[in-house]
């Protein structure tokens, strides 16, 4: 080693620090050894007599036993106990601001000495955080089989608490405002005798030692799509709770996300759809699709053959069948928003009129028919009034028996129609307010509908799973 | 409808029933729209004026269609002409509001005029709102064809939708009368 830095690592070490902290203090980030930190560090516990009672001026302790080897164990204990079946994980540190302060104490006493020795010097250093998850990293591994990785999706956050931060701090915020945000650059930003007049040269031996507060973690969004049918008219999408009281004891929501949440171990479960149909509007034909956003997930590994059984323990209930059943990433989710928008449905509408059959070529010559059709007033309570225009791609009207003579007339139409348009009111023309309508269409103001299908959603999403 | 193979799974499309055997249908003409969704009630003599009477459909959503009661005075006459201009400065066809919370909508009272009819023979009758609330949409088609506000009241004639202020719908709603009272009253006048 090159003697001016030996120098003025023992300087480090005289004033108290642990030896890990004195060595990473004076290695680049870019040069940064695991084995050099480890062997720094079993020097320091072979040599107990050293300042053995007082905590390190950098780390508050973070690299001395017991706390280490302690922090280390209950990560591992944590890991193993919580579920998480993430093959990889990445290690946040909340340190306290003082740790920060102490480290850019340390770094100016190094720079202002190696400036006297070799002003070309780096004067860049190891931070405790990256020195400890290096340390740290093969023991957790070792002990839970999971691997680090910055880019994980699954993210621990150690917590760390300590006695004496306040009086710590308060002699820098009589000067400056610290946050726990940026105050690296904030520390940078300040002048250096500024910071030496009101802090001192160098940090102050410790009295307590940092203490271990908690541990957590996160696990980044898992996504499952799939395709959806619904066999009743007496179900809605989600949950139906009007002034907090169900009025609706299930949902499609409900009835496809249970057999899910019961195997992902998820915190939330976010239900989006391409659009949704009436409560009384069934979903036949493909299905329409849908997305689940798993939120912090434990469980995360849905294979072919468990998205088979989930699919099973689904479509158990009678009134949904979910099929296509899929993990996707977020970025496929744009393809199901803009389905909602964008894409052409197919329904099919059992409607009747009083008396004789009108003429239904009249219908089926008239598409593609432009309409203006007025929200609703079923759902203009909770909605803007607009008038939108919408298009009828086609149409195709078939006389029909229902099997009982009320001395009405059936048929029904197949429609397909642009995204968002009301089909019900297309038919009776809700007041006037959907113009054309079936109504003006055949010219007969018995016009109604009794009951609707959707037929299809036009979207290929997501990928067709092979059975 | 094909379904493209693709997305083949297996369903069997027979044993989904057809869409005839999907909802029961009764034995007599099925209900209406207005039957099936909105509660129908009446207020007579608006403003202590004769024959001042409407109907008021209510939504199971609280929304309320005005029209015109069969017994109104302006039954059997011939419209002429609909002003909308009812005041100085309030013009109902020129109603600008935003939202779903429609801000900016405006507000009538039990009694406000909504617009002002001229008959053939020469009256002039004003048409009144018989509740309280916002006035979500005037319609506008009677600009252009006032008689459909006679001949089809409950449908494309209607007047206004008007909005009641959440808390006191109820008290609204109980204070017009029932369809049963309404009928009772006019055999018994
Ligand atoms: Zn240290």
């Amino acid at each position: 080693m090159d003697q001016n830095v030996e120098e003025i690592q023992q300087n480090l070490l005289k004033f108290g620090c642990c030896r890990v902290c004195a060595v990473r203090h004076l290695t680049k980030p870019s040069a940064i050894n695991v084995k050099t930190l480890i062997s720094a560090s079993e020097q320091d516990h072979d040599e107990p007599k050293r300042l053995k009672e007082n905590p390190c001026i950098a780390c508050l302790g973070l690299f001395q036993n017991p706390q280490k080897d302690d922090i280390i164990n209950k990560i591992i204990s944590y890991l193993k106990t919580s579920k998480y079946d993430s093959d990889t994980f990445n290690l946040a540190f909340n340190l306290p601001m003082c740790t920060i302060i102490r480290g850019h104490s340390i770094a100016l006493y190094v720079s202002k000495l190696r400036i006297t020795f070799n002003p070309t010097f780096p004067t860049a250093f190891v931070c405790a955080k990256d020195a400890w998850k290096l340390m740290a990293e093969d023991a957790i591994v070792k002990a839970t089989g999971k691997r680090f990785d910055v880019h994980s999706p699954l993210l621990v956050t150690v917590g760390f608490h300590y006695k004496d931060i306040k009086d710590e701090c308060d002699c820098l915020n009589a000067i400056i405002k610290l946050s726990n945000k940026n105050l690296q650059n904030i520390l940078s930003q300040m002048d250096n005798k500024d910071f030496v007049s009101q802090y001192g040269e160098m940090p102050s031996v410790p009295e307590s030692v940092i203490e271990f507060k908690s541990v957590d973690a996160r696990h980044e969004s898992v996504y499952i799509a799939g395709r959806y049918n619904k066999w009743s008219r007496t179900l809605s999408q989600t949950p139906w709770i009007v002034d907090q009281e169900r009025r609706l004891e299930s949902s499609v929501e409900e009835i496809i996300s249970d057999p899910i949440k019961k195997r992902a171990l998820a915190d939330e479960f976010k239900f989006s759809a391409s659009g949704r149909e009436d409560i009384d509007v069934r979903m036949l034909g493909r299905g329409r699709p849908f997305a689940i956003e798993l939120v912090n997930p434990k469980q995360t590994k849905f294979s072919y053959e468990v998205l088979r059984e989930i699919e099973n323990e689904i479509n158990t209930d009678p009134q949904v069948t979910v099929t296509h059943l899929q993990n996707v990433v977020r970025e496929q989710l744009k393809e199901l928003k803009s389905g909602e928008e964008f894409k052409i449905k197919v329904y099919k509408a059992l409607c009747y009129v009083e008396g004789e059959l009108p003429d239904l070529e009249k219908l089926n010559n008239c598409a593609p028919l432009e309409i203006l059709q007025y929200t609703p007033i079923r759902v203009l309570h909770r909605r803007a009034n607009m008038v939108r225009p919408r298009t009828i791609h086609s149409m195709k009207a078939v006389a029909t028996k229902v099997g009982i003579d009320n001395g009405c007339s059936f048929f029904n139409v197949i429609l397909s129609t642009q995204a968002g348009t009301y089909v019900k009111e297309f038919v009776h023309g809700d007041f006037g307010r959907t113009n054309p309508c079936l109504r003006t269409v055949f010219e007969n103001d018995t016009v109604d509908i009794l009951a609707l299908d959707v037929l299809d959603i036009e979207i290929d999403w997501p990928t067709p799973v092979k059975y | 409808m094909d379904k493209p193979s693709v997305y083949d799974f297996g369903i069997d499309d027979d044993s989904v029933p057809p869409i005839e055997r999907s909802v029961d249908i009764t034995e007599n003409v099925p209900p209406t729209v207005v039957q099936r969704y909105f509660e129908s009630r009446y207020a007579t003599n608006v403003n202590d004026k004769p024959n001042q009477d409407y109907s008021v459909l209510i939504h199971s959503n609280n929304l309320c269609i005005l029209s015109l009661a069969s017994t109104h005075v302006l039954m059997g006459k011939t419209i002429d002409k609909i002003d909308f201009q009812v005041s100085g400065n309030t013009d109902r066809l020129s109603n600008n509001m935003t939202g779903k919370g429609k801000r900016g909508a405006q507000i009538v009272q039990a009694g406000s005029t909504l617009c002002k009819v001229h008959c053939s023979d020469g009256e002039e009758h004003k048409i009144l709102s018989a509740i309280p609330g916002k006035l979500v949409q005037m319609n506008s088609k009677l600009a252009d064809t006032p008689n459909i506000m006679l001949d089809k009241p409950d449908d494309l004639g209607f007047i206004a939708i008007v909005l009641p202020q959440k808390q006191r719908f109820e008290k609204i709603r109980d204070g017009l009368l029932t369809k049963e009272q309404y009928t009772n009253r006019n055999s018994t006048v």
